[in-house]
């Protein structure tokens, strides 16, 4: 199902939280609202799900305006950064809550209930888990039963808020991977909001950039990360360095860098502040003469420069653009 | 080092073992001077002539109707309490309106408040020369010295007891359980039903208990509206007062130790509900 958000705005006091948004997310698309905090992503989510009402604008789901629906007569599912899980009732329980709500007309059979719990259990691994409570969890594990239970009602749209934000790093980049593998299985229209750009560029087909309350820059991944259309989307899509050349000033990022023992032609000297292997890559910090902020240069960490570099070493750098 | 610092931060806490005895033993005599003492009075003075006396005096007309009169009061009071309570701290917790902080000032008015005074305003409003006095009175409705004045001055002064257990906690579980109810489809009685009831459940239990114990208790207010017309509208804690003024002893002990057991009960099964209310709170504290 298609969502159509038409100028939206919306104030808290005095403070503008969206100013006329307009965004189209296709049926089955999976879109990251990024941004730091407080430039309005979650409240776009919290509008989008109805549990914030606009000042202005609509929400249009498939062709059918449903800014005026209540939010359970919208039918989105909606995962909460701190998970929201019912503290009171088993996971079973919380699970099955959805169909249990119906009105007796549409709702099945508490043994139709069972096998739909569990075969959402199954589907996010944690059928064994039926007859815990939720704070015996833990929180990959709550995550996942929130999400089963957002699935439980058969949404059309699937709305994440941080979803992954309460997690540790580990668990983080496992769930993420999860959930990009779910969403090309069941292939739901989703939304999920994050301030984090790696989270962003690993999951969503699109990521709309958001700074204070106005959509920056809407693309793919490699649309926003090769081609920022602003200073801010370019800053904030990852690090950049910032070089004085003749009086004005190039931006390049870390990895966009030839180094070289030797003065080569173009190269310019610096000296060596710091090595630091990351892995795959080895980070170089460099320090110029003339300007008081550090160049940070990343280089595969086979790279011929790197043989017995040490602090204080003289080495020769070049952007490799601009 | 940093091993042999423990104890002795704990022991630079608990003081000198001279000092901490002093304390625990004037908490002692503090406690049994001016509470287990007059318990003990109170219970012999009771018995003093045997449980033949103790009984009649329990079981007088007067103290009977007294002891019905006082389950009324509470038995009305106390449901409509829990209604008001849960209302209102439904809406200081939950929603964001202009005036919230004097709404909240508004339900501790009881406390600061004289219940005297709490009497007084119904009897200055219902009485006879009262503001709405001359039109109750066409109409034949009887409010102060009768029933319902008893009922509204309980209402009065028990009022806070709920609201005020329920609010911080409401506060600290915040809306989003309300919220993901809401988003799974649940109306508005069934979020409340299936969500907020089972999280609220002990604090509430806590609160109605606080409330019942004050409701029974309650003189001042009462007093004031009720007229003390003896096997109409006396309440046990004004019967207590009206026989011991007539010096008849035994018989105001043996009302109060019945108003104690009501008490005793009350304070059973506080506890309980307390000790239910802090393990919920410790397993949710310790992830």
């Amino acid at each position: 199902m298609s969502i159509e958000i038409r100028n939206i705005s919306k104030r808290f006091g005095a403070f503008q939280a969206l100013n006329t948004i307009n965004l189209d997310i296709q049926s089955g698309e999976l879109v990251a609202l990024l941004g730091p905090s407080g430039c309005g992503k979650t409240t776009l989510l919290r509008i989008i799900a109805g549990l914030e009402t606009p000042d202005n604008g609509n929400i249009v789901f498939h062709g059918e305006d449903v800014s005026d629906r209540d939010v359970r007569d919208r039918n989105v599912g909606f995962v909460f950064q701190h998970y929201a899980l019912f503290r009171h009732m088993t996971v079973f329980d919380n699970v099955a809550f959805g169909l249990r709500m119906k009105s007796k007309r549409e709702r099945p059979s508490e043994k139709v209930i069972a096998e739909k719990v569990h075969e959402l259990l199954n589907m996010v691994q944690l059928d064994w888990l039926a007859d815990r409570y939720p704070e015996q969890l833990s929180g990959g594990q709550r995550q996942r039963i929130a999400l089963a239970r957002a699935l439980a009602v058969e949404p059309k749209i699937l709305l994440l808020d941080e979803p992954f934000g309460a997690l540790d790093a580990k668990v983080r980049k496992e769930l993420r991977r999860w959930l990009a593998r779910l969403h090309e299985e069941i292939n739901l229209t989703s939304v999920f909001v994050t301030h984090d750009q790696e989270e962003a560029m690993e999951v969503a087909d699109r990521i709309v950039v958001m700074n204070k309350g106005v959509i920056q820059q809407i693309g793919s991944p490699g649309e926003v990360y090769e081609q920022p259309a602003s200073d801010f989307v370019y800053h904030f899509l990852g690090d950049s360095n910032r070089l004085q050349v003749n009086g004005s000033e190039i931006m390049f990022r870390p990895h966009e860098v030839s180094i070289s023992r030797e003065a080569l032609t173009g190269h310019q000297p610096a000296e060596v502040r710091d090595v630091r292997p990351l892995g795959a890559t080895t980070r170089v910090t460099l320090r110029v003469t003339g300007q008081d902020e550090l160049i940070e240069a990343e280089v595969i960490k086979d790279h011929d420069s790197l043989i017995g570099l040490h602090k204080g070493d003289a080495l020769y750098f070049r952007p490799t653009i601009g | 080092m940093s091993t042999s610092n423990l104890p002795s931060l704990s022991a630079a806490r608990r003081g000198s073992p001279w000092g901490r005895r002093i304390l625990i033993t004037a908490t002692w005599i503090v406690f049994t001077l001016f509470l287990l003492l007059p318990l003990y009075i109170v219970l012999s003075e009771a018995l003093k002539e045997g449980f033949g006396t103790f009984f009649s005096a329990i079981i007088e007309p007067d103290a009977l109707s007294a002891l019905k009169l006082t389950l009324i009061a509470t038995g009305i009071s106390l449901p409509l309490n829990v209604v008001f309570g849960v209302a209102a701290a439904w809406c200081v917790s939950k929603y964001e309106f202009r005036g919230k902080s004097i709404l909240v000032t508004l339900i501790d008015l009881p406390f600061s408040v004289s219940p005297v005074i709490a009497g007084l305003v119904y009897v200055l409003l219902f009485g006879a020369q009262g503001l709405l006095g001359p039109w109750l009175q066409d109409h034949d409705i009887q409010i102060v010295f009768a029933v319902p004045g008893i009922v509204l001055a309980t209402l009065f002064v028990t009022f806070p007891f709920v609201a005020r257990e329920l609010i911080p906690l409401m506060q600290e579980q915040g809306t989003q359980e309300e919220e993901a109810a809401r988003l799974l489809g649940a109306s508005g009685w069934q979020m409340f039903w299936h969500v907020t009831l089972p999280n609220i459940k002990w604090g509430l239990i806590y609160g109605v208990v606080l409330c019942n114990a004050r409701a029974m208790g309650e003189f001042g207010a009462v007093s004031v509206v009720s007229g003390h017309i003896r096997g109409v509208t006396n309440t046990l804690p004004l019967h207590v007062e009206i026989l011991y003024n007539e010096y008849n002893h035994v018989a105001a002990f043996s009302v109060a130790s019945l108003l104690l057991a009501l008490a005793l009960l009350t304070l059973l099964f506080k506890q309980w509900s307390e000790s239910r209310l802090t393990s919920q709170n410790s397993t949710r504290e310790t992830h």
